[in-house]
């Protein structure tokens, strides 16, 4: 198993447009409820809101990495998000959102998905990853540098 | 909770229990297996008996000796595995109660079902105990030192002694009776299934089921569905390798080269070499394997082999009583797999790997051990 | 001799920011020209474990946790560091620094 059975075309999304972290994250979890991956928006978006208040996943760089454990999700999963604007955040660097990754973590989960999300978090912190995520110029683009990073791996 | 991940839980802590557990089954079944080949050249039937102790012969003393030893590494296989559920439900806090209660199981006879049974007491009892047991600060560090060790071995003894002990031991000598009872058909019958079932998930839970509960009946003495899993767990693998070889064009490069590696798993007896057939085409593998294991695992028990030990490798052939038939019975058993795989596969069309990826395993290590340490 | 460091990093789902702390140390420390061996605790179990020949070698060692250390007893004794998971996600450095700074106390 590697990385690119993780990212789902149909779970990336360039250019969305939303204008407050609240909108992002319920824009992102219908995009889960409709392919699946949850069965309760509501209960998901409570467990995303709950980890925001612990601290906030804005890691720096317009990059964001919110995550919601519940027994709503059916599988782990990660949806990719280029944001056409960014939006505020609260990020550990102060600086807006662009891009966010947003985890979806069952309670009880199959162990080999979420070592594959964690290594897709630890890619976050390289730099190159985060060169090239600016670089990106489409869906395609973003679904590739993930390509890229895991073999470096 | 939903009731599938309560099984999917117990499974997880049960087969912690079990893999600590192999290794001491390994070592005592074949010290015991050397011990009753080697006596076998003796013409003797009943090395453990101690009239063997004072015999004139240092050879016939030693293997006497050495099937004692054999005993006290199987008599370690209840509390070991009782010990490693609890640890795995509860932590280091499971495996004082789990070692205990597996203990008294041993001693009470309760068999291989009290022994997991004892474990799932011993480490829940003492994960409940660490939930909501709270102490003020200051004494707090009571509770593991303690509190846990007492309390959880306490429940855990007094359930095993008046609860499931005695049920479990009943349980447990008739089944071995009903087993060793069987003749004849019902034997070959039994022996069809056992093979069936490790020919069919190749180490998942239907082959551990089946391949556990053979280890188990072992100590009880009983051998039939033991020698029938051991040859099952072998015939997938080297059928399917087999096929590679003599029909390359039937399978892609992958499976090409995982053909190599299965045949050589499947000499040293791991049943997961044949998985990535399994995952390519499911509907004509598994069949395949069987109907494979499940033929070649009659006809051995049918024909009178016996394994005495849980091992299916090649290195343990040897051991086995009648051993020619057995040997006879994993080829039959390997050439009904590659038929029934050559049969049903259809010829590929190879086109030449791409790009052969490789994984650097430094994986962020910037500096080496020696700097690490110097 | 290189200065050499001991970490673990943790967080209350195990599954992002354990392993966001520990890239971000091991890149703070190879560019101050640090040595670091970083133990991830995390929902799918311990990586990159610490052995007990690791924490005696190691200066000090960070607790970039947000949940409490597995196995916590191995460092008795040991220089310790907390600070919380996000800490060497905002500023590597700044924590590399302090903990050789906590080292030389």
């Amino acid at each position: 198993m590697n990385i690119s059975q993780v990212i789902k075309p149909n779970l990336v999304l360039y250019d969305l447009v939303a204008n407050t972290k609240k909108e992002v994250i319920n824009k992102l979890a219908d995009l889960y409820q409709k392919t699946g991956v949850i069965q309760e928006k509501e209960a998901y978006i409570i467990s995303v809101m709950k980890r925001e208040e612990e601290g906030t996943t804005g890691i720096g760089d317009g990059i964001a990495i919110p995550h919601g454990q519940s027994e709503t999700v059916k599988e782990s999963a990660v949806v990719i998000a280029k944001l056409k604007e960014p939006v505020e955040w609260h990020s550990l660097d102060d600086l807006p959102v662009k891009y966010v990754f947003l985890l979806a973590i069952p309670d009880e989960g199959d162990q080999e998905h979420l070592k594959i999300l964690s290594q897709l978090a630890g890619l976050l912190m390289d730099d190159d990853v985060r060169i090239q995520l600016e670089k990106s110029k489409s869906k395609v683009d973003l679904i590739n540098i993930f390509k890229k990073g895991v073999d470096q791996l | 909770m939903s009731l599938k991940k309560i099984g999917k839980i117990l499974e997880q802590n049960i087969m912690t229990g079990i893999s600590y557990m192999i290794p001491i089954v390994i070592a005592g079944a074949v010290l015991m297996a050397i011990s009753r080949v080697g006596a076998s050249f003796y013409g003797i039937s009943t090395i453990w008996d101690n009239k063997w102790a004072d015999s004139a012969n240092f050879m016939i003393r030693f293997l006497h000796t050495d099937d004692g030893w054999g005993s006290v590494a199987l008599g370690l296989m209840f509390p070991v595995i009782s010990a490693y559920i609890a640890y795995s439900i509860a932590d280091k806090g499971g495996i004082a109660p789990g070692i205990i209660g597996g203990t008294l199981v041993a001693n009470m006879n309760a068999g291989f079902l009290g022994a997991l049974v004892s474990g799932l007491i011993a480490g829940y009892s003492v994960k409940l105990m660490i939930k909501y047991i709270h102490l003020p600060k200051a004494a707090e560090s009571v509770l593991p030192v303690f509190i846990v060790p007492v309390l959880g071995t306490f429940i855990t003894l007094f359930l095993v002694q008046y609860v499931i002990g005695v049920p479990f031991a009943d349980l447990n000598s008739g089944l071995s009776a009903w087993l060793k009872s069987m003749t004849g058909t019902n034997r070959i019958l039994l022996a069809a299934i056992v093979g069936g079932m490790v020919g069919f998930d190749l180490g998942g839970p239907v082959n551990k089921a089946a391949v556990t509960t053979a280890m188990a009946l072992v100590t009880s003495g009983v051998y039939d569905p033991n020698t029938a899993a051991q040859v099952a767990i072998i015939i997938p693998p080297l059928g399917l390798g087999l096929a590679t070889v003599i029909n390359k064009k039937k399978f892609n490069l992958e499976l090409q080269e995982a053909g190599n590696a299965a045949l050589v798993m499947g000499l040293i007896g791991v049943s997961e070499g044949a998985i990535p057939f399994a995952v390519e085409s499911p509907l004509k593998v598994v069949p395949a394997n069987v109907v494979g294991s499940a033929v070649g695992s009659a006809l051995a028990v049918g024909l009178g082999a016996v394994n005495h030990a849980p091992i299916s490798g090649f290195y343990g052939w040897f051991a086995v009583e009648k051993w020619w038939f057995y040997i006879l019975s994993i080829i039959i058993g390997t050439l009904i797999v590659t038929g029934l795989t050559l049969l049903f596969r259809k010829n590929v069309i190879i086109k030449p790997d791409d790009q052969v990826e490789e994984k650097d395993e430094t994986n962020g290590k910037y500096f080496s051990e020696d700097e690490w340490e110097n | 001799m290189k200065r050499k460091l001991i970490a673990v990093t943790a967080c209350a789902t195990g599954v992002a920011h354990t392993y966001m702390a520990e890239k971000a140390l091991i890149k703070a420390a190879k560019e101050l020209g640090v040595l670091i061996k970083v133990e991830t605790q995390g929902a799918t179990g311990i990586g990159n474990r610490l052995t007990s020949k690791d924490v005696s070698i190691g200066e000090a060692v960070i607790f970039a946790t947000d949940t409490k250390v597995r196995d916590a007893e191995r460092f008795d004794g040991k220089k310790i560091l907390q600070i919380g998971v996000s800490e060497p996600i905002k500023n590597g450095k700044g924590v590399i620094e302090k903990a050789l700074k906590v080292a030389d106390e």
